[in-house]
């Protein structure tokens, strides 16, 4: 594929990770402050909470999507910067499919996680 | 009279020196302002995040094994040193994510200005940004501080 | 010496003297480089260029170093200055302070003392299609008129076209410290410079060239080449542009045609107003 358009996909995973991965880190990280304007109930670590959050497509299908972007992203990013320290032909190849290989690796074992956890 | 070793050394392709900085280039190369260090601390914090979701997705992945396993395991996450680990990642995704942002617009050419005819003293488009580079440093030291301040007061 | 150089930002040392440390490199001796440190005596106006000329002829004749034009136009004289890349005879000692350090321009292999071997960085430029290309071959290799450009889009172009190929961005640019692969910021602005020249039809087949990670995907926007950049061409800004370019399409939307010719005998309405020239007096 052109690298425009793997590197165009990168660009639109960055900007659904800005949008996923800050609702993800705001739920998770600012939970006090949330609190504080009274819009969170209950420590949201706690196994009610996290498994109330996996429970429903909808929160399911939010995860794998966010997961989805954040390997592509990531892993498109590790991709360059080891491309650039190892720029032969033949390095580029195995640094390609290593970062397939882990990437759905990784993809595979979080779809099933979440829905597993769906069902829980 | 020329003995054979000099013609030897005449002839010998001509020997350079390399001056390729490396990896260090990245890190530093030189006096120059602020993007390039940028650079190298988006490259960093970038790094550190692709190389901790795959944990991430694997302890959230414990919950499958029943609450008694995902109590142990938030157990072991709430010692102090992964906490300090929690603050250099969430460090790492606030300047990430601020930055990015700036990038996501810088690299389709936004808020870079047009070229023009070059006149002394010559623009040069990155700083058009600086503004929004110091404002955007400064939301990311609100936002990392307030996140410190959720993970230590949990 | 604020009185003799004009510029209160020097700082130097009351007697006039400058240190001047070189890391220099002989391929016959040397396998790394060595420095080397020579008192200059300070003249008005004079360049890093003129305090190594000042060595040369009077201390050491066996320094070696680039230069031609001695007015930042050839590009020769591209050096590492005091932290930076710099063109030697467009770097007043006066802005430095009283110890120069130079070094051969980084990520360059260096040929002898200051001499930068700039081959791939010329095997670059000419790699990436660095000419007008038109689809109209016969108008092209046989012109008849000009081709139509306004001064707008000259303005969308010209500043690249003052790339001097000297080679400071690469010295300057992060990801050619590491990578032999990639295109540079040189190259890759000169192929926007082309690319958004109304006369040019090229971008698609330079884009074949440029559209790879080692091209110009391996710009991160670390802005160093504009840093570095002596005249003004902004590399940075080019290869954004040229991003951009590669999934809109360049800045103009057709090429530019070819200005139709004047009838036979045709003179411009100002012409009759004009008043004529004086009869002849010899």
């Amino acid at each position: 594929m052109r690298e425009s358009r793997l590197w165009a996909f990168h660009l639109i995973c960055g900007a659904g990770l800005l949008v996923l991965l800050s609702l993800h880190m705001g739920l998770m990280h600012y939970a006090s402050i949330l609190a504080l304007l009274g819009w969170a109930r209950e420590p949201v670590l706690s196994f009610s909470a996290v498994a109330d959050r996996g429970r429903g497509a909808a929160w399911a299908a939010t995860y794998v999507l966010l997961l989805g972007f954040a390997l592509y992203h990531g892993l498109y990013g590790l991709r360059g910067i080891l491309g650039e320290i190892w720029g032969t032909p033949r390095a580029v190849r195995i640094i390609n499919a290593g970062v397939v290989v882990f990437g759905l690796v990784v993809l595979v074992y979080g779809v099933a996680v979440a829905l597993q956890a769906a069902r829980l | 009279m020329v003995t054979e070793a000099q013609t030897q050394a005449r002839t010998r392709a001509p020997s350079r020196l390399s001056m390729r900085l490396g990896l260090r280039g990245w890190v530093y190369a030189g006096r120059y302002p602020a993007e390039r260090y940028l650079y190298i601390l988006h490259r960093i914090c970038g790094l550190g995040l692709v190389l901790y979701l795959p944990l991430h997705v694997w302890v959230t992945g414990r919950r499958l094994q029943g609450p008694d396993a995902w109590e142990q395991t938030m157990a072991i996450l709430s010692r102090p040193v992964f906490v300090a680990g929690e603050i250099l990642i969430l460090a790492a995704f606030v300047f990430h994510a601020i930055n990015g942002f700036r990038l996501l617009f810088g690299h389709l050419g936004c808020a870079l200005g047009r070229p023009g005819h070059p006149v002394y003293p010559y623009p040069v488009a990155l700083h058009r940004q600086r503004r929004m580079v110091v404002t955007l440093m400064v939301l990311a030291g609100v936002f990392l501080a307030a996140g410190v301040w959720d993970l230590l007061t949990k | 010496m604020a009185d003799l150089t004009g510029n209160p930002k020097g700082g130097f040392p009351e007697d006039g003297i400058l240190t001047l440390r070189v890391a220099r490199y002989d391929p016959e001796h040397d396998r790394e480089a060595r420095p080397q440190e020579w008192k200059v005596k300070i003249l008005p106006g004079m360049t890093v260029l003129d305090a190594l000329f000042s060595v040369k002829e009077g201390q050491d004749g066996s320094l070696a170093f680039r230069c031609s034009c001695r007015m930042g136009v050839c590009g020769s004289c591209g050096m590492f200055i005091n932290g930076k890349p710099r063109l030697a005879c467009n770097t007043q000692v006066s802005e430095l302070g009283p110890v120069v350090e130079v070094a051969p321009l980084p990520n360059h292999d260096a040929i002898k003392d200051l001499v930068p071997d700039l081959t791939q960085t010329f095997r670059r430029h000419r790699a990436v299609l660095p000419y007008v290309m038109r689809s109209d071959a016969a108008e092209m290799e046989s012109p008849t008129r000009e081709y139509k450009q306004t001064p707008e889009e000259l303005a969308r172009y010209v500043q690249f076209t003052y790339c001097l190929k000297c080679s400071l961005c690469l010295a300057a640019c992060p990801t050619v410290s590491t990578s032999e692969q990639f295109l540079g910021p040189q190259a890759l602005a000169q192929v926007y410079r082309y690319s958004a020249d109304n006369r040019d039809q090229g971008l698609g087949e330079r884009a074949g060239v440029v559209d790879a990670s080692h091209g110009v995907f391996g710009c991160h926007l670390a802005g160093a080449c504009s840093e570095a950049c002596p005249k003004g061409v902004d590399p940075a800004l080019g290869i954004q542009l040229l991003k951009r370019s590669l999934f809109v399409g360049p800045p103009h939307s057709a090429p530019a045609q070819v200005v139709p010719a004047f009838p036979e005998g045709y003179r411009t309405p100002e012409a009759a107003e004009r008043p004529k020239a004086p009869p002849r007096s010899v």
